[in-house]
């Protein structure tokens, strides 16, 4: 009987295989095995394919198609990280969690990216986002340049610039925008606009000028992005660009001296800035854009009118704004990752020629260089929530997205939980209501990194930063008492370090909108600069533009 | 203190000369009394200043006893204590360590650890815990509400020279504190248990408003890195130690101050 049904079932491949139009439904019911065709799973992948076939004949190959390009990175943001993202989202919304659909999780295509630096098998932000942006791949460490450079050393910046598609965009007269939930100068979102032979450059007291004079030539990462008008329009002598649009994010401290008077009313330290060069770069901006508007906290980006507003120069703190888990603690209040995206669509959506956004969840990265899966996961929650909110305000006739992440983190989904087990819970087996007991007679977790601080049991501390403030305490521990589910727990590493590391996978690539068809198979991560300057013809865009 | 005295002096010796060559009583009277209102605001202003900004410097002293082998064990450490308004420094000079405590204006703690011979820091988030608590254990190194335990045996002094003498018993534990209430400071501390004697005393203290600026100026001169941020820079090799060892065992400080508490209060408590 098994050996008949076998049979069956691949005569029906080959005669859907001969039949492309309604062949599937229609010789299946002709079968003798309704358990399988009428089984829900059948079903509802069955159904997928149909979408899928009506989603590939409506692949418009036109190049240049998409007037707005909009590339959510999720930092950190590896394939275990999106599985258990989406069964933790499931899980709070009720369900088993395992069959829930992230926003993302719901684009029509999708690929790999092959994550490695040239010089690196496990790679760093900087590299990755630079290889993002540009469409070469470059070495750990540096911003926006090619791997002709050596890190450190600003004297071999000079012939290695490259050129980002923000760049494109706003030289091909589009709005241009940069959200990040990191510090705007970090390495992802500074890979948008920014060359620097060293990441950490983020302002001039980075760069240690006294000891190396020959730095003074290069610019510092926070200076680069307030004179990213004046830079462009330099490098490319004769265009005329009007500067980025929206820039939202942390790291107020690179833009202001380092003298306690220029303290914001937030300031998490005595002396907020840093810059050694008494610079205030927010007051220059101000004053090249008088009709923009400087804000620093949630009620500032309240009163922000978007269809009235020119642009956003938002820093919401000091360094990093909140993990999602803790943005309720902030001392003045900033948005989410989804208001933030919502905010700047609106004003982007402003410009007829179009739009690219970047926008970077910066702090999965954090969470999980924390151990603190719980900060990992609902700032990846976050991140898909702010997908969506893209989702259902552009329209994907015009508007290409792609959501993918700079690399991976060293987090596994382990052991042989059941299904709808809670994702941050103890393992407990099929048919189990138990925990399962491992063969030193303890529980295990079945989420876990293989390497770094390990277990921490902070109870309900919602900042994953918190365990860096208590011993390590490496090695098994009995979680038997431990609520593994609470949001201060930071599961058990195997490898003592302190702090965890990026992992060398392949990430996940997701597209919807014009040229997304493009995002297919596992490429080298620099494939989607090219993804995007295919669907929006950014290169000749710019070109045309600057003739 | 002594140097504040010397910085009034001259006013001191100004009255002290009227009143010397004055016949009149009743110009005596008021001159009398005008040095008695100076003195007062004087030195009730200079205690609140001071209070506020000063350098104590500490020798600790801890005897263990072993009872198994009746070996004493003595671990003497030095400390020193910053103070400049929303700001302390703990200073483990023994470590090469010191930590920058700042109040925020919600009232939490931030913590930033400077490593003194690579000029380098380590920022850490803010503490949620924003109870006034914390923040006098990292000021005065003790708490009021545990100072509100002690009852006062003796107090000499007045003024910013009042040392208040307090004991406290708790089971088989005995405290004993000299206290300087205008400063809020720690003169003497000394706690006895069945097994250890654990001593505090100050060796110096600087009002110096200069020499608390300068310390820091020294340490705010230092790189500092997020601890966030620590896991994203293998290359530097002083963050790359971070990410191997975390911090090792031998710069492992005890917050020592926080210690003089017999009850743990928070678990949240930075307990490096």
């Amino acid at each position: 009987m098994k050996s008949l049904k076998l049979l069956s079932l691949s005569v029906l491949v080959v005669l859907t295989a001969c039949d492309d139009s309604d062949g599937l439904n229609s010789a299946v019911k002709e079968s003798d095995i309704p358990v399988t065709v009428q089984n829900t799973w059948y079903q509802q992948s069955a159904a997928t394919v149909e979408t899928a076939e009506v989603q590939a004949k409506k692949i418009d190959n036109t190049r240049g198609k998409a007037k707005n390009v909009i590339l959510f990175v999720a930092d950190g943001m590896g394939l275990s990280t999106v599985t258990a993202a989406r069964i933790l989202a499931g899980q709070q919304l009720g369900k088993m969690g395992e069959e829930h659909q992230l926003s993302f999780d719901k684009m029509p295509f999708s690929g790999f990216s092959k994550t490695y630096n040239v010089d690196a098998q496990t790679p760093d932000s900087a590299g990755t986002m630079t290889a993002l942006m540009s469409g070469v791949k470059t070495d750990v460490g540096v911003i926006g340049v090619a791997e002709g450079v050596s890190r450190g050393d600003c004297t071999t910046v000079a012939g290695n610039e490259l050129v980002t598609a923000l760049e494109l965009a706003e030289l091909a007269g589009k709005s241009t925008g940069i959200i990040s939930t990191a510090r705007i100068t970090h390495a992802t979102p500074a890979a948008t606009y920014a060359k620097s032979a060293d990441r950490n450059w983020e302002d001039i007291s980075d760069m240690n000028i006294d000891n190396n004079p020959e730095r003074a030539a290069c610019e510092d990462i926070a200076s680069q992005l307030v004179n990213f008008e004046a830079n462009l329009e330099a490098r490319f002598s004769g265009v005329d660009v009007n500067g980025i649009e929206v820039v939202m994010g942390g790291g107020r401290r690179h833009f202001l001296p380092k003298d306690a008077a220029y303290n914001s009313a937030d300031a998490a330290s005595g002396v907020e800035g840093d810059r050694t060069d008494g610079r205030d770069l927010t007051a220059e901006w101000q004053a090249s854009y008088p009709n923009g508007d400087y804000i620093i906290d949630q009620a500032g980006f309240d009163a922000i009118n978007a269809k009235n507003t020119e642009r956003v120069f938002a820093l919401f703190n000091e360094s990093h704004m909140q993990y999602e888990a803790d943005r309720a603690n902030d001392i003045a209040g900033e948005p989410s990752l989804s208001e933030m995206t919502e905010k700047a669509l609106a004003v982007l959506d402003n410009n007829d020629d179009g739009f690219f956004l970047m926008v970077e969840s910066g702090r999965i990265d954090h969470g999980h260089h924390a151990g603190s899966a719980h900060g990992a996961l609902t700032d990846a929650i976050a991140f898909a929530e702010a997908v969506q909110t893209a989702m259902d305000n552009t329209n994907p006739e015009e508007t290409l997205i792609i959501v993918t992440a700079d690399h991976s983190h060293v987090f596994t989904i382990a052991g042989y939980p059941k299904r709808g087990n809670p994702i941050l819970g103890k393992v407990v087996g099929i048919g189990q209501t138990e925990p399962s007991l491992a063969a030193d007679g303890m529980p295990y977790t079945t989420v876990g990194y293989t390497n770094g601080l390990g277990f921490r049991d902070l109870g309900t501390e919602t900042d994953a930063d918190a365990g860096y403030g208590v011993p390590a305490a490496n090695g098994r521990q009995d979680l038997a008492n431990v609520d593994t589910q609470s949001p201060g727990f930071h599961q058990e590493a195997l490898i003592p370090l302190g702090s965890e590391t990026h992992a060398g996978e392949d990430v996940g690539v997701y597209a919807q909108g014009p040229g997304a068809h493009l995002v297919t198979g596992t490429n080298e991560q620099n494939l989607i600069f090219h993804v995007m300057d295919y669907a929006a013809d950014l290169v000749a865009s710019a070109e045309k533009a600057m003739q | 203190m002594i140097d504040n005295i010397v910085n009034h002096g001259v006013i001191y010796f100004f009255f002290a000369i009227l009143l010397v060559f004055t016949d009149k009583p009743q110009v005596m009277k008021y001159l009398i009394l005008l040095l008695s209102l100076f003195s007062f605001f004087s030195v009730s202003k200079t205690c609140q200043q001071n209070s506020a900004q000063l350098v104590a410097h500490y020798q600790t002293s801890q005897h263990l006893s072993q009872p198994a082998s009746n070996e004493l064990k003595e671990i003497k450490q030095q400390f020193s204590l910053y103070r400049n308004g929303n700001a302390v420094i703990h200073q483990y000079p023994e470590q090469g360590i010191a930590h920058l405590w700042f109040q925020m204006k919600n009232q939490q703690v931030s913590l930033t650890r400077y490593f003194l011979s690579a000029q380098r820091g380590i920022e850490y988030q803010p503490q949620e815990i924003s109870d006034v608590e914390t923040w006098q254990q990292k000021q005065q190194l003790l708490a009021a509400n545990f100072l509100d335990k002690f009852t006062l045996s003796s107090q000499a002094g007045e003024g910013c020279h009042l040392l208040q003498n307090f004991v406290y018993q708790q089971g088989e534990n005995y405290f004993e504190l000299t206290w300087y209430p205008a400063l809020q400071l720690i003169k003497d501390f000394k706690a006895t248990s069945p097994h250890s004697v654990e001593q505090w005393a100050l060796t110096e203290l600087n009002l110096e408003a200069k020499v608390v600026k300068e310390k820091f100026t020294e340490l705010n001169q230092f790189d500092t890195t997020d601890y966030s941020d620590i896991g994203d820079n293998e290359a530097d090799p002083f963050l790359a130690k971070m990410i191997q060892q975390g911090f090792k065992t031998e710069v492992i400080v005890t917050e020592k101050p926080a210690i003089f508490i017999e009850e743990k209060t928070h678990d949240h408590e930075y307990s490096h």
